[in-house]
């Protein structure tokens, strides 16, 4: 019997992101899961929550592990509401790296990528340090992943900054010159794709730049495990990817 | 305040002395004159503006401070705390009162519908081919089940 784990889309998985969560089930039933998606729970509240009052985010946390236990989620906003929230949760991609493990995906890959891929952290499941997926500051684990698929990690400037998500609704400009910054750094470091892992992260990278195609890393990975162009969703994104 | 700061969010901000390394690596310093060492300080002076001028709102709570400060402050729980503080004495702002109004009536974010009430139509006619793609993708088939709902709403004010 296959293993079982439990799925935490976010709100953005089951709307806009639904290519992220998509492609997150593919690979994890290649690596042999059995996997519950947690579409009936409710928002982890989100960063506003927070803002209106600390404690909605402690209940809504505690509610979510009280019907699910440690969830896996592939948002970093999420991870980092429930984390902070008292809760447990892991990243996806710490799940894939660190608990799954390198050789297992290794294992996997039918097509290696051979692509240029920028890494893009951002902030959420890297910081604070508590909750930290890797070094707060240095992390190397999306970069060893990506290595893992066969694709070649580019080093870019703004790999571990913010993406302006969190004030996209009380700054828009400002927001998305942060998103323009994230893209053009990704540009400048020569790679072809930024590859994110956080749905908030990609909505922004995706929908308010215009430089180059922003896909999630589980695509990349799906890609790499030998699933067809066609079942990435791409026509889902803002910005065309083009085989 | 400094107490109440304390209470909501265990930062203690008279631990500060002003090194300025939150400010320098807030990629958000400078905007709306916010620097997040400049809002400690003058909270420790108990400045009345350091609510009112609601500058808090500028932190995007990326904890790059937070891992750089020498004293272990958290500037953005810092920045949470006032603002919990504030919603206490005068209500959510526009954008807090779109996410709770959604959390409430459907127990999750629709993100068009949130920005559409927070922002207005008018925000997304710069950007229209997107938008529109963007308006199609936001309707969700799922549902919260019902018994989390209800709990959901005695959790939300």
């Amino acid at each position: 019997m296959s293993p079982e784990v439990s799925y935490y889309p976010g709100c953005t998985g089951t709307t806009t992101e639904r290519a992220y969560v998509k492609t997150a089930l593919m690979v994890l039933k290649d690596l042999g899961f059995e996997v519950r998606l947690l579409e009936d729970l409710p928002c982890c509240g989100t960063l506003e929550a927070e803002l209106v009052d600390v404690s909605i985010t402690k209940r809504l946390a505690s509610l979510i592990n009280r019907e699910a236990g440690n969830v896996i989620t592939g948002c970093s906003g999420c991870y980092s509401n429930i984390k902070r929230g008292g809760g447990e949760a892991t990243h996806l991609l710490h799940f894939l790296v660190k608990e799954v493990g390198l050789s297992e995906v290794k294992n996997r890959v039918k097509r290696p990528l051979r692509l240029k891929v920028a890494p893009y952290y951002g902030c959420q499941a890297l910081r604070p340090r508590f909750l930290a997926i890797d070094d707060p500051e240095d992390p190397k684990i999306f970069e060893e992943l990506l290595m893992a698929i066969g694709a070649e990690p580019v080093e870019f400037d703004m790999r571990i900054k913010c993406c302006g998500g969190p004030i996209s609704l009380r700054r828009p400009l400002e927001a998305r010159k942060m998103a323009e910054e994230v893209v053009k750094s990704a540009n400048m470091a020569g790679a072809e794709v930024v590859a994110t892992m956080c749905n908030l992260c990609h909505f922004m990278l995706d929908y308010y730049t215009n430089e180059m195609p922003v896909l999630h890393f589980t695509q990349l990975v799906a890609l790499a495990f030998g699933h067809p162009f066609e079942e990435m969703d791409f026509e889902e994104h803002y910005n065309r990817v083009l085989r | 305040m400094i107490e109440e700061i304390k209470s909501i969010s265990g930062q203690d901000v008279n631990l500060c002395y002003q090194c300025g390394e939150c400010s320098s690596s807030c990629q958000v310093a400078g905007v709306d004159g916010f620097y997040p060492s400049v809002l400690i300080h003058r909270i420790k002076l108990e400045d009345p503006g350091v609510l009112d001028e609601r500058k808090f709102e500028v932190c995007l709570h990326c904890f790059l401070c937070t891992v750089r400060c020498p004293q272990g402050i958290s500037f953005p729980d810092v920045a949470t705390a006032l603002s919990n503080i504030w919603v206490k004495r005068y209500g959510p702002d526009r954008v807090e009162r779109a996410f709770l109004k959604e959390l409430r009536e459907r127990g999750f974010i629709n993100p068009v519908r949130v920005a559409l009430s927070a922002l207005g139509l008018h925000s997304f006619k710069s950007l229209s081919s997107k938008a529109l793609k963007l308006m199609r993708a936001s309707s969700r088939s799922g549902k919260v089940r019902e018994d989390l709902l209800k709990e959901v709403r005695e959790i939300v004010p």
